[in-house]
């Protein structure tokens, strides 16, 4: 009984939330889509009295004038308050996506502004995809979001129609509610099994969404054919389809099977809506006229309140599908501390590592443990390592995605986290490994959200010269403004990958930040891009502080230092040449990768 | 295109019709029995008024309607399972058109946008070929109770017949209007629902999170995001705008029908022509008339509003099925020879030529480099050996034979590739090394060793049963970028092909690990010809020769040794990564 109740208050709670989130984004929407259901409703009782009217005339053989009177209200009725109902229909029905995008926008502000350690936390991400799903592939925000006029319809019906009833039997109404109230019970339990069944289906569309990307991407086309392998992946995708059509089937009948009781009890409430009044009608001698009326409004209380029920029930449904998605609503993003500094176009940069500790949440593993090191002023730093050592997973810290478990990171004698977040995040220019372009436009692309500037175009071109890439750009008809992929744009042009690296590049200098940050800036590139690279990069990075990360050990030579990661702190530290007649890892790696070019076969 | 959406649910799930007819029959008594229900009692209450006769008329209206509406809904439920595998296979015979037909037409951007199309017909409930099996119950159910209802005002007055008639046609021609309007304005902008769909992509998917965060895009993002919202908005609006006309046809009409059917049933009753109990009966008709009429109109509208998807998956269904498959197998061989001839390739919708008179000839058993700067071709090279495309003038040979001429499947059996961006799939380890659900353990477990990922192996737990990703099962592992390039190096040993292609095997492995993979080329190479593409030069000392490609051909071809002496272009790229890792040479920048 009290998870019942928990679950009741956690629904009205979402009903709330979506409700004034709505109201909140658009107060004419909310008032449009009630004023529609107000006349929808005003429709429907009229069309009780109507048939009476018409019926009272007949048995009175009233004059025709009387006649016409009626047939022209009624018929004048439904033309108005239909005009104006689809004309506000009109206005709701254009609105009515926005406003659940703009809801989803929230969500994904909160989304984009979440502690960045969730971003990689595997259950954080599962957690988000099942909020998203029923959303986005099932529409489930709209829909609530329809019920609430509906809903509104239907009370005031049945209002209305309740003071009609009034002069009539009681016992005829305490029928019809309970066999509302039997219904209810068996909608209730229908639900109940429906959500277990929609959570198996939703893991399922996960599954299947998976299969569509994987059987669509080009990269799976070429392998898949180069492997023969179409039969391998339909056979996983005909064993889901036989999981899925077991579980829909389930879905179906549980569904429909309610269904068709519901349907049983309705026609048991119409037959006795007929016979009580029939028999009331002889014994009240009531004319026909109020025959049909009472008959209509008995019918109409029926369906109304079966609506009002199954709404009820919708309602509670869908509210429970959308909890994880209000949630995320509610998710508390990552505030500044209080008493952050501004760090405002200090002249110097000093980093200090002390004694960092890190490890990844639900970890047990440390990946950093006890790193501890400086880099000056202008210093080049080259960060190396085996994969896996934990080299990117310090320039995660040093850019505040994720905090030390022990030990501080300072910058100018502070420590990082003391700084207000946006003006740190001005020091620093990164590139990720896996940075991504967006299908936008060359020049959104480099100079992002300051693309609206008056600078912007200058200050583009000139970031792109010296990453290497204006020679391209200038080739292209529409230079700059050209679109990344075809999204945006029907001339939209394909990058390759180091045209890309290039443009990550541009970014970077576009930012024009005091310390610039490479991870494998040069992963993509062939060697003639990769020395023009490393010659631009060696301009751009005169005058700051630089930090590189490569498995390319040809670039540490332009270092001043190199810092050896290895299991979890710095083993060795010192320019190359030191580093080389140390003899230690460090001289081993770039001992193979030279013999590797210089010897080859005769190893 | 109709018959097509008949015959297929006819050959899969016949009963589907049956479920149809059903449905009719049980719509057309519901709707029946409601409008002769007040009839009958009026006449009952107007005349001997009979309480037996009340509740024997009550009674039996509940076992049929009871009865029917309760059949109906399991009816229902049961269509609606068949109506969700008919969707799902056709979405299957999609996906398995899209993963046999030629590479070349399943890359080209036209062919992506009729896919685009093609799968909405396919991808869910509401649209394409689902909602059209939908309507057709409606359709059916709703035309055969205006039959009826059409039927009792023709006995009355045939003219009534046939105003109502007109009235219908009206309402069928307005509707079809004003959706082929919508339906083209949709068509035009199908490209802002892209841009919606990718910008949503975008703010939610946290692979963009560390860019947005390091440069704090969020609000930029979001703006785009909404500005292309209010686009769509708008295109709404203006759709909506026309079917409000639509509905001002529809009401007008409607108005018409109901105060003219009124008068001239209240002048019938007045005269004397009809009881009271009758007029209450077609009173009630025309209003269900009126609602009949709309369900039918919707529906029918809906359901040609449809056919553009469906038309389109047609269309993508028939690519390809003209051409006449290659059929000849290909001739076994101890000693697989391959030339290029005079080949000359561009990618479709490209202007540039990739290979222009590109003649070539690959030795058996020959190691060879394939270098050549980003773009020059290289990965080109591989995609036209595996008949991923086609050579736009020219031959490719396998020993003296048209590669296009051989049979797809006896030819690619020759080959194993290491691809630059090959994915691993939602299956087990062994599953993913044999490309398939069944293979040989043993030899996979070698494959694995010889590709270096032997150690790691050791440290998981199920070995070989161990789940790739975690796509499907939460308890999958996910692998770093060097130990995928070693599973699938695995997957290509595995396949032991005379042929083996390695694309930029190492660009993901470190110092270490790259130099492991060249000590094992040996081993892994014997009796193979391998194809080893990289732009890392020390790939090229392990190589019998080396071809540079560069402007559309073969620039410079030769041993390591001959091309340094050439002191070409190779000899350039060469000195220039050398340069760094001699000793003595001048440090960088300073």
């Amino acid at each position: 009984m009290n998870k019942e109740k928990r679950g009741f208050l956690y629904e009205m709670n979402t009903l709330k939330t979506v409700f004034s989130v709505y109201t909140s984004i658009s107060s004419k929407y909310t008032l449009a889509v009630f004023l529609q259901a107000f006349l929808q409703s005003a429709t429907l009782m009229i069309y009780v009295f109507v048939p009476k009217w018409m019926i009272d005339g007949l048995t009175d053989a009233k004059g025709a004038g009387y006649f016409v009177v009626i047939v022209v209200f009624a018929i004048s009725v439904n033309y108005l308050f239909g005009l104006i109902v689809k004309r506000l229909n009109c206005y709701t029905a254009s609105n009515s996506g926005y406003i659940a995008s703009e809801f989803s926008r929230k969500v994904a502000y909160r989304l984009m502004n979440v502690s960045f350690e969730k971003v990689e936390d595997a259950r954080f991400i599962e957690f988000k995809e099942r909020a998203l799903f029923p959303v986005f592939n099932r529409d489930v925000l709209a829909q609530l979001a329809k019920s609430f006029p509906d809903l509104a319809q239907c009370v005031i019906t049945i209002i209305g129609i309740a003071a009609i009833l009034a002069a009539a039997n009681p016992i005829l109404i305490l029928l019809i509610i309970i066999t509302n109230l039997i219904s209810y019970a068996l909608n209730v339990k229908k639900q109940e099994r429906a959500v277990e069944l929609t959570k198996k289906i939703s893991s399922m569309n996960k599954e299947f969404g998976y299969f569509i990307r994987t059987i669509r991407g080009k990269e799976s086309g070429r392998e898949i054919r180069g492997y023969s392998a179409s039969e391998f992946l339909m056979s996983m995708a005909r064993d889901f389809d036989k999981r899925m059509f077991k579980d829909q089937e389930s879905n179906n009948d549980n569904e429909y099977g309610f269904d068709a009781k519901v349907k049983l009890i309705n026609a048991l409430q119409n037959a006795l809506a007929y016979g009580f009044i029939g028999i009331y009608s002889i014994y009240k001698h009531l004319s026909i006229g109020n025959f049909s009326m009472y008959l209509s409004a008995v019918i109409t209380f029926c369906t109304t309140t079966n609506k009002l029920l199954d709404l009820f029930v919708q309602i509670r449904t869908n509210a429970k599908y959308l909890e994880d998605f209000i949630a995320l609503y509610e998710l508390e993003t990552e505030e500044d501390n209080p008493n952050a500094e501004a760090l405002n176009a200090p002249d110097k940069i000093e980093i200090e590592f002390r004694d960092v500790y890190f490890r990844y949440p639900n970890t047990k593993n440390y990946v950093l443990s006890g790193v501890s090191f400086t880099i000056g002023n202008k210093e080049k730093i080259s960060i190396v390592g085996r994969n896996g050592a934990g080299k990117t997973t310090m320039i995660k810290l040093l850019s505040r995605l994720y905090k030390p478990e022990k030990g501080e990171i300072r910058v100018n004698g502070k420590n990082i986290n003391d700084y207000d977040y946006a003006s740190y995040n001005r020091l620093l220019s990164v590139i990720f490994q896996d940075f991504k372009v967006f299908e936008f436009t060359i020049k959104e692309n480099i100079a992002l959200c300051d693309e609206g500037s008056g600078a912007a175009d200058s200050k583009t071109l000139e970031a792109a010269e010296k990453a290497g890439i204006s020679d391209f750009v200038s080739r292209l008809k529409n230079g700059v403004g050209t679109s990344i992929g075809t999204t945006f744009s029907e001339d939209g042009i394909n990058l390759s990958g180091g045209q890309r690296q290039k443009i990550a590049i541009a970014r970077a200098v576009y930012k024009d930040s005091k310390m610039i940050v490479l991870d494998e800036p040069t992963a993509a590139l062939d060697p003639v891009a990769e020395a023009e690279t490393y010659e631009k990069l060696n301009e751009l990075i005169a005058g700051r502080t630089a930090v590189y990360i490569s498995h390319r050990l040809s670039s540490c030579k332009f270092c001043d230092r190199i810092l050896l990661l290895e299991r979890g702190t710095i083993t060795e530290e010192g320019t190359h040449d030191a580093l080389m007649k140390r003899g230690g890892l460090y001289a081993t790696m770039f001992q193979l990768q030279a013999d590797a070019l210089l010897a080859g076969k005769q190893m | 295109m109709i018959r097509y959406i008949i015959r297929y649910a006819w050959k899969r799930e016949p009963v589907l019709y049956l479920f149809i007819c059903l449905n009719v029959v049980f719509l057309v008594t519901l709707t029946v029995s409601n409008l002769y229900m007040p009839k009958l009692f009026i006449e009952e209450l107007t005349g001997e008024q009979s309480i037996r006769r009340l509740i024997i008329i009550s009674a039996v209206f509940f076992i049929v309607t009871g009865g029917f509406s309760y059949a109906s809904s399991i009816v229902k439920g049961k269509s609606l399972s068949v109506m969700q595998k008919l969707r799902a296979f056709l979405e299957r015979d999609l996906n398995l058109k899209m993963l046999t037909m030629e590479y070349e037409k399943f890359d080209s951007p036209e062919n992506e946008d009729k896919l685009y199309k093609a799968q909405s017909a396919t991808s869910s409930y509401t649209t394409g070929f689902q909602s059209i099996y939908n309507q057709m119950f409606e359709i059916t159910s709703s035309a055969a109770s205006i039959v009826f209802i059409a039927g009792a005002m023709a006995i009355l007055n045939p003219v009534l017949l046939m105003f109502i008639a007109l009235n219908l046609a009206v309402l069928l021609f307005s509707a079809y209007q004003s959706n082929r309007y919508i339906a083209k304005k949709s068509l035009e902008n199908a490209h802002l629902n892209r841009r919606e769909w990718y910008l949503s992509d975008v703010v939610y998917n946290f692979d963009y999170g560390k860019d947005i965060r390091v440069y704090g895009l969020a609000d930029w993002l979001l703006g785009k995001y909404r500005g292309v919202s209010k686009q769509r908005a708008a295109v709404e609006s203006d759709k909506n705008k026309r079917l409000f006309k639509h509905n001002v046809v529809d009401l007008t009409f409607a108005l018409l029908r109901e105060g003219l059917v009124y008068f001239f049933l209240i002048a019938q009753c007045l005269g004397g022509k009809m009881s009271i109990a009758d007029f209450s009966f077609y009173f009630f008709s025309v209003a269900a008339f009126t609602t009949l009429s709309n369900s039918l109109v919707n529906s029918a509208t809906h359901t040609v509003s449809q056919f553009q998807y469906v038309g389109a998956y047609l269309e993508y269904m028939g690519i390809d099925a003209e051409d006449g498959k290659a059929s000849d197998q290909v001739e076994p061989s101890d000693a697989y020879r391959i030339e290029f001839e005079n080949v000359w390739f561009q990618y479709p919708g490209s202007e540039d030529y990739v290979y222009k008179d590109f003649s070539f000839r690959l030795e058996p058993n020959e190691k060879l480099a394939v270098l050549g700067l980003n773009g020059a071709g290289k990965t080109t090279l591989v995609k036209l050996l595996l008949r991923l495309y086609r050579p736009v003038k020219g031959r490719i040979l396998l020993n003296g034979r048209d590669i296009n001429t051989l049979d797809y499947a006896s030819y690619i059996r020759l080959f194993a590739t290491v691809f630059q961006d090959s994915v691993l799939y939602a299956a087990t380890l062994k599953e993913n090394v044999y490309m398939a659900h069944e293979g040989a353990e043993d030899k996979a477990l070698e494959a694995i060793k010889l590709a270096g990922f032997g150690e790691k192996l050791g440290a998981y737990e199920k070995g070989l049963d161990t789940e790739l990703t975690k796509f499907i099962k939460s308890d999958g592992v996910d692998v770093s970028g060097g130990e995928k390039q070693k599973i699938t190096l695995a997957r290509a040993l595995y396949k032991n092909a005379p042929f083996l292609i390695l694309d930029e095997p190492t660009s993901s492995l470190d110092a270490i690990a790259e130099y492991d993979l060249y000590k094992n080329l040996a081993e892994i190479s014997e009796n193979k010809t391998v194809l080893f593409i990289s732009h890392r030069l020390a790939s090229t000392r392990f190589c019998d020769r080396i071809i540079l490609i560069e402007d559309g051909g073969i620039k410079e071809i030769g041993t390591h040794d001959e091309l340094l002496e050439k002191q070409g272009r190779y000899f350039e790229m060469y000195t220039m990564q050398v340069k760094y890792y001699r000793e003595g040479e001048a440090n960088g920048h300073e």
